[in-house]
């Protein structure tokens, strides 16, 4: 009944060939609109799925399967060109197309000037439809295309700007990670049909809890290949560094991919698989201490960068360590719903940061900022309520999320005070690096005065609003949410009060604007001073942990290094000489074929004696 | 035996097809008598027109055709014709490979030939040569029906001869184009070389005979089954030389060596067409009196099929590494492909029987396809097929370079083209009969032939022209193309459905 889902797909599918293929011929408005048009419309059909999937009963809306056919049959192994429709997958077409169409039309004002517009609209719609497979995929081989798709897409929208080096490198970096991630996919999926017999979702999820006791190693090893996929594309340390390099990609970018959608990913299939991971509960540990790890440690990196999207970056990277935290503790619904308001409220930021930096003319640089809030009223507006929404200010939308998480981290049977104490810490970091890139790009005086900004066009502001406004009233959407999700995880959220720990949740995130208010709007020798007290954390954590740096010592050099040895040895020596010799001894016995291949007609006659007299031989004697 | 003619299972409606395709070749024999309706346009659509009428009839009688679950008997004609849903979709295969080979035969035959009706009435004969092969129950049905077909081809590889036209006074001393002494030399080698593999045929069925006392096909499977004296040293000897005649029709190394030669000089429609219909028509047989006749001993036949079809898929792929001449290139593929075909015959099952059709109907396209891009940019002499012909094609067109990749790619077996499905059924048919090793040997062969199908791929896309090589794309060989590149990628997106209907046409 669901067959007409595929539509979802298919739109930004076609947007993505027609452009390619006629993009330049047609006028660059309307592949802009053409662009936009499609995926408006995908969000539109799934709204229709919605629709239809909340007049069914409750328990009637899971395991919706739309095939379009058979694709290959072969022995028990079987794929079908199918989708799967439940609340899980709709909520995440709602999230991809609706935050995506958003900042397609953004995308118009902000690329106006770019040479290539249509290239970067076909890359956009590109990226939709290959998470919109993901998230629809029936089983892993699809998801894993999907996976696949999706960094290609990223790989492409990154280094859009080709001409930039660091573009380029950026690129490379983030595709090489996923495909680390893909690789461990890939593995999964192998690993998984050789135990379940099937690669459907359905199958699958219905045959574990049965077939394997809790902490099984096969489940065990599934759930941890698939959380190498999930962390990689959800940048969890330790495949996190592509994020924030990932930024020299137009600011449009950044929003889709590294904050509404493609970041999500992993936590998605953590929630897809979430039947898995329940039977591996010394996975979700592990998943929850990666996730509150990850937290920590990108907000703390996050309050020392001076670039505007970096921090923001790190931020996503620190929300989705909220999110693995969720999920590690078995609160699956709490997970997806701060992915759902995350996906707001970073949208949100990161369309007002490109709107900084599009009025400023491409300047990031925090420092060389400052009193933009009176030239550019409509982006401060917008950026202060993402960034009261990302502090968790009461009543916005994260409020909402991250206090039910950080309750969840303790309430929950999983939880304990480890997770506790750093889900508040950061929520404290969380409101003081975002209020200082505030204090320092839209208070007190404009420090670059050679610089003229300008207010962004009504096309770039109309999606900040719109932004704005679902950022702060979808947390009173909690009890929706939950509802609409709860079949899938089979369970319901539990709400837990406990207005002591509310409050110090509150009084984390008031205390970090607090005090990014007193250190950025008082003076810089304070800032200065306390630069120097912690000179050697402060440089510690403003070169990331220098994990890009240990990465280069302990891989990349080492690698280089025995790859330097292999190079000499085994690949010239060994490997390519082989290579070589096979291919010469191939081309060798070629020759000797056409040498055989006398022209000569008794020749021929030959081989066939021997051919019969060889025949002969086998029947008589064996 | 009765030896009394048996009026009652005279099916003429299950032959429906070939009567239409024996009618239209002797129609155009005589309208080639008509100087003015002597031209190819006329011919052509006559022969169309026929090949059509007979298509549909095929597709009508498959629909018909008795089945193991329907219960009634195939047999007809005194079982000397099996009227199953096998020899009904053979027909068709070869009767979309006469379709294409008629249309492809746009500069065949030449200008200044007078023997145009001859051309296309012999390509409708060998088609119905093939038609009965395909559907006969009886050894000397088979042979006979085996030698229309062969004699037809012989004179078709000859077609190239511009010259002696049936005159009786040589008007001057000619000088004979490279074409024509190549072609010549095709036709002369493949008839004696045919010969010889046809002695060998009929006296392997002679003694098939003598071992088993008779000559029908589902008897003999029967008698093997049944009767305990009937395996015996006769019949394993008719079976090898049997084999190592039909051998030589599919080119299993070592029978292979006629292929190159013949394919080169060959018209390049013709080659076309027989590089397909031939492999397809043998393959019939061979399935027939493997799967229906032989099964009982297998134990005896699989040894040397099983070396014959390594031998064939290593000799074929590796003999295409060193060739520059593009027709010599897919021969040699041929070659290759025929011993992939075989490993559906060594798994002995019904799917394996049905891969083989898979195969074939997907085989049909991609090298139909590919000759008809050969001939596109075909050009004279020696050189005429060479692969630097094929320099910077991408840039000058790019379609047909793209659909050219994608008939490489096909061939090769990539995934998603429908080439990969043809080799993926195969294997897993082998694979589950228990052949792993042929299967494995098999995988190396076909990497060793990606080397030269992604040559010209890499010709077309990473070279520059030496010279501006000027072709045109003609209405037919466009329309071949085309047909080709949307069958391969339709039978790759939606391959169960063909498999499915191979799966409901194998014998019995």
């Amino acid at each position: 009944m669901f067959l007409y889902a595929w539509l979802i797909l298919l739109l930004p599918l076609l947007g993505f060939i027609g452009l390619s293929w006629y993009g330049d011929k047609i006028p660059k408005k309307f592949a802009g609109y053409l662009g936009c048009a499609t995926v408006g419309l995908s969000f539109l059909v799934s709204v229709a799925a919605l629709i239809d999937l909340l007049a069914l009963e409750a328990d009637k809306r899971l395991g919706h399967v739309a095939t379009l056919y058979q694709w290959v049959s072969s022995g028990t192994f079987q794929l079908n060109l199918s989708i799967l429709i439940d609340p899980l997958s709709v909520f995440m077409f709602l999230i991809v197309t609706g935050v995506g169409f958003v900042i397609h039309v953004y995308s118009i004002g902000y690329m106006d000037e770019d040479p290539e517009f249509s290239r970067f609209f076909s890359y956009l719609n590109l990226f939709i439809f290959s998470m919109l497979l993901l998230v629809a995929a029936a089983d892993f081989f699809f998801l894993i295309v999907g996976w696949a798709f999706v960094g290609l897409a990223s790989y492409l929208l990154i280094g859009f700007w080709r001409e930039k080096t660091s573009a380029v490198l950026a690129a490379r970096k983030a595709f090489v990670m996923n495909v680390i991630g893909d690789v461990g996919m890939v593995i999964a999926a192998f690993v998984i049909f050789d135990a379940f017999g099937s690669i459907n979702f359905v199958d699958v999820f219905a045959a574990a809890p049965d077939k394997f006791r809790a902490n099984d190693d096969t489940v065990l090893l599934i759930t941890l290949l698939l959380l190498v996929g999930a962390f990689a594309k959800s940048a969890q340390i330790p495949l996190h560094t592509w994020l924030p390099d990932a930024m020299e990609g137009p600011t449009p970018v950044s929003a889709l991919i590294h904050a509404a959608t493609m970041v999500t990913a992993g936590v998605y299939l953590v929630a897809r698989c979430h039947v898995l991971y329940e039977l591996a509960p010394y996975t979700m540990y592990f998943i929850a201490a990666t996730g509150v790890i990850t937290a920590v440690f990108a907000g703390s990196i996050g309050m020392v960068q001076y670039d505007i999207k970096r921090v923001i970056a790190y931020s996503t990277m620190s929300q989705l360590g909220y999110m693995f935290l969720a999920m590690g503790i078995g609160v699956f619904s709490l997970g997806m719903f701060h992915l759902m308001t995350h996906a707001f409220f970073k949208a949100l930021l990161f369309l007002a940061a490109g709107s900084v930096i599009h009025g400023l003319n491409g300047e990031q640089d925090i420092r060389k900022m400052g009193g933009l809030k009176s030239v550019m009223p409509l982006t401060h507006i917008t950026f202060l309520i993402g960034a009261l929404c990302l502090a968790g200010f009461p009543l916005t939308s994260g409020f909402f999320s991250k206090e039910a998480i950080i309750l969840s981290s303790w309430h929950a049977e999983m939880g304990n005070f480890v997770f506790l104490g750093i889900a508040v810490i950061t929520a404290g970091m969380t409101a003081f690096y975002i209020f200082r890139v505030y204090f320092y790009t839209f208070i007190g005086k404009q420090r670059n005065t050679d610089a003229h900004p300008h207010e962004s066009p009504f096309i770039m502001a109309a999606p900040l609003l719109i932004l704005s406004f679902f950022a702060l009233v979808m947390g009173f959407a909690a009890p929706a949410v939950d509802a609409f999700l709860s079949p899938v995880f089979g369970r319901e959220m539990v709400h837990y009060h406990d207005s002591f720990l509310e409050t110090i949740a509150v009084l984390a995130g008031l205390g970090g604007i607090v005090t990014a208010g007193l250190i950025y709007l008082t003076s810089q020798d304070k800032l200065e001073f306390a630069k120097q007290a912690f000179a050697p954390i402060y440089d510690l954590v403003y070169n990331k942990y220098y994990v890009d740096e240990i990465y280069d010592f302990l891989i990349v050099k080492p690698v280089r290094a025995i790859g330097g040895f292999f190079e000499e040895k085994a690949e010239r020596e060994g490997i390519d000489r082989a290579v070589d010799e096979v291919g010469a001894g191939v081309r060798q016995v070629s020759y000797g074929i056409s040498l055989w291949q006398s022209g000569k007609v008794r020749s021929y006659a030959l081989n066939m004696i021997v051919g019969v007299v060889t025949v002969l031989l086998f029947v008589v004697f064996f | 035996m009765s030896s009394l003619i048996n009026f009652d299972d005279m099916n003429w409606i299950a032959l429906a097809p070939e009567l239409i395709i024996l009618v239209t070749a002797l129609f155009i024999l005589l309208v080639g008598l008509n100087k003015t309706l002597n031209n190819n346009r006329y011919l052509s659509q006559a022969s169309l027109l026929g090949i059509g009428a007979a298509l549909v009839c095929s597709l009508y009688l498959w629909n018909m055709a008795p089945t193991a679950a329907s219960g009634t008997q195939p047999g007809m004609f005194s079982n000397a014709l099996i009227n199953d849903r096998f020899s009904q979709i053979f027909n068709v295969i070869f009767l979309v490979m006469s379709l294409f080979a008629v249309f492809g035969s746009v500069r065949y035959p030449q200008a200044d030939n007078e023997n145009k009706a001859e051309y296309f009435s012999l390509v409708l004969l060998t088609v119905m040569g093939m038609m009965f092969l395909a559907k006969s129950g009886n050894l000397i049905t088979a042979f006979i029906s085996l030698e229309i077909f062969s004699v037809s081809l012989y004179i078709l590889c000859g077609f190239s001869a511009k010259h002696g036209t049936g005159r009786e006074i040589a008007s001057d001393k000619v000088e004979l184009s490279w074409e024509t002494l190549s072609s010549q030399e095709s036709t002369v080698k493949y008839l004696l070389t045919g010969a010889f593999a046809s002695a060998i045929l009929v006296y392997g069925m002679a003694l098939m005979y003598a071992g088993t006392g008779t000559t029908e096909i589902r008897l003999i499977g029967q008698l093997l089954r049944e009767n305990p004296y009937t395996s015996n040293l006769l019949v394993y000897i008719g079976m090898g030389l049997m084999f190592c005649g039909l051998a030589f029709k599919v080119s299993l190394v070592p029978f292979h060596s006629w292929t190159p030669d013949v394919y080169q000089g060959a018209p390049t429609p013709i080659t076309g067409f027989m590089s397909v219909a031939t492999k397809a028509a043998a393959f019939a047989v061979i399935a027939r009196i493997f799967f229906i006749a032989l099964p009982e001993i297998q134990e005896i036949w699989m040894p040397f099929l099983f070396g014959a079809s390594v031998l064939t898929m290593l000799v074929g792929n590796i003999g295409a590494v060193f060739q520059d001449n593009v027709k010599r290139m897919l021969a040699y593929s041929g070659i290759a492909h025929a011993g992939y075909l075989l490993i559906g015959i060594v798994a002995n099952s019904q799917e394996g029987m049905a891969s083989i059709i898979f195969y074939l109907a997907i085989y049909l396209f991609m090298n139909i396809g590919a000759f008809a891009v050969v001939f596109i940019m075909e050009g004279e002499g020696q050189e005429g097929n060479s692969i630097n012909r094929f320099k910077g094609l991408a840039k000058r067109s790019p379609l047909l370079a793209a659909a050219m990749s994608l008939f490489m790619v096909s061939l090769a077996g990539f995934p998603p083209t429908a080439g990969f499905f043809g080799k993926l059924y195969v294997f897993v048919a082998a694979i589950k009969a228990g052949y792993t090793l042929i299967t494995i040997l098999a995988v190396i062969a076909s990497v060793i032939s990606v080397y030269f199908y992604l040559r010209v791929i890499v010709m077309m896309y990473f070279h520059e022209e030496d010279e501006e090589i000027p072709f045109t794309i003609h209405k037919g060989m466009g329309a071949i193309v085309t047909v080709s590149t949307v069958a391969i990628l339709a039978f790759g997106l939606f391959p169960s459905s063909l498999m499915q209907l191979a799966l409901d046409s194998i014998p019995f």
